[in-house]
């Protein structure tokens, strides 16, 4: 009897947090990235990695500098992660090196592109 | 004469008190504004004299290479019981150009160097010296993962008279700082990072011929999110007792950043 209370405690418990938004849980790259998968309205999204980045204020002066680039829906950028994400707007057409030059702009260094993402909707 | 001495002594501010990105020039278009409060308390034999300054510093990154700052105090003076002219009022504005001369983003550290130079302004009505006080300077920083270096050295000729090409005095001032940014558990884009500086200042009056050398131990903290910086740092004086008779007291630094 008891063990049967304890799963539907475990049961409850589970569902209870299935139903809560995805996003709550999106503290991580990856997690964003599979987000902007399965999310219909979501743009096309390629992350950098970015190296130079030591604090939070780093961050916010990289994120400026990207979302100048016209087409350029979102970006947030991480330097635990040494990483930006970028959100393109549908059908933006943004090349590689603007994307360089602007992190370029805010005394970073690009490193390679690690993931390149388009949402098939 | 040895006033202006006195008031260098009392004001320096160059490479005094958390460093400002040192070698690392910020991202073009960044605005940072930075406001401070400091709590000077000197001694002059036996006589007070206690001063309110507040900084006003707005920095702009003219491109990734050049960052334009401006800086004006404005002070209030607490207590002076020495026979000295202080009042509470706004100091010269200062300008300054800072250029990226190396810099090097590796994937597990970044190292920089940068140089500037400023002056002061004597612009206001309220300006006494009507003088300028140029100051040229190398900052260098070294960024493994979490941990932080920055070197910041200064020299200024204090209240340069242009037509005699003489200054009252003249300083250096070398200023090392260390830190380390640990994560806040459950915050998110914030950093707590304990600071430890080391100040050195030396001071030379021309006229009286008078040198004088002191520095501080200053621990201190700051709070980093991506648009906010909270500083505080403490200032311990050291060899405070010297050649113009003031006794340096310890400080405190308190500070807002704002980054746009």
């Amino acid at each position: 009897m008891k063990y049967l209370e304890n799963s539907f405690l475990l049961i409850a418990i589970i569902g209870l947090f299935s139903s809560v938004p995805t996003a709550v849980f999106a503290e991580t790259i990856e997690d964003n990235i599979i987000i902007a998968q399965n999310d219909t309205t979501q743009n096309k999204v390629v992350v950098y990695e970015v190296f130079g980045m030591d604090c939070p204020g780093c961050q916010s002066g990289l994120e400026k500098q990207v979302k100048k680039i016209e087409g350029v829906a979102d970006a947030k950028a991480s330097f635990i992660a040494k990483e930006v994400i970028i959100e393109l707007k549908p059908d933006a057409t943004v090349s590689d090196e603007e994307i360089e030059s602007r992190i370029k702009k805010a005394n970073f260094t690009p490193g390679k592109k690690v993931e390149a993402i388009k949402n098939e909707e | 004469m040895l006033s202006a001495l006195l008031i260098s002594v009392t004001l320096n501010s160059i490479a005094e008190g958390i460093s400002v990105d040192a070698g690392l020039t910020p991202a073009q278009d960044r605005i940072i504004v930075r406001l401070q409060y400091r709590n000077i308390f000197n001694q002059m034999g036996s006589n007070d004299i206690v001063m309110h300054i507040f900084p006003v510093v707005v920095a702009y990154g003219l491109t990734p290479d050049i960052t334009l700052m401006m800086r004006n105090m404005y002070r209030n003076v607490g207590i002076n019981e020495t026979m000295m002219e202080m009042d509470s009022r706004w100091m010269d504005p200062f300008l300054m150009g800072k250029v990226k001369l190396y810099r090097h983003n590796a994937p597990t550290y970044t190292v920089g160097i940068a140089g500037f130079a400023g002056t002061t302004f004597p612009v206001l009505n309220s300006s006494i010296s009507k003088n300028y006080s140029p100051v040229i300077g190398l900052n260098v920083s070294y960024r493994p993962g979490l941990w932080s270096f920055d070197l910041n050295n200064a020299y200024e000729w204090v209240n340069l008279n242009t037509r005699e090409s003489q200054s009252v005095a003249k300083e250096v001032q070398v200023n090392m700082a260390i830190s380390r940014n640990i994560i806040l558990p459950g915050i998110d884009n914030w950093v707590l990072a304990p600071v430890q500086e080391f100040s050195f200042l030396q001071s030379h009056s021309n006229s009286e011929d008078v040198s004088n050398k002191y520095g501080f131990i200053s621990p201190g903290f700051q709070v980093v999110s991506p648009n906010v910086k909270i500083e505080g740092l403490y200032q311990i004086a050291v060899n405070s007792s010297n050649n113009t008779g003031v006794t340096n007291g310890n400080r405190i630094i308190v500070g807002l950043r704002f980054m746009f």
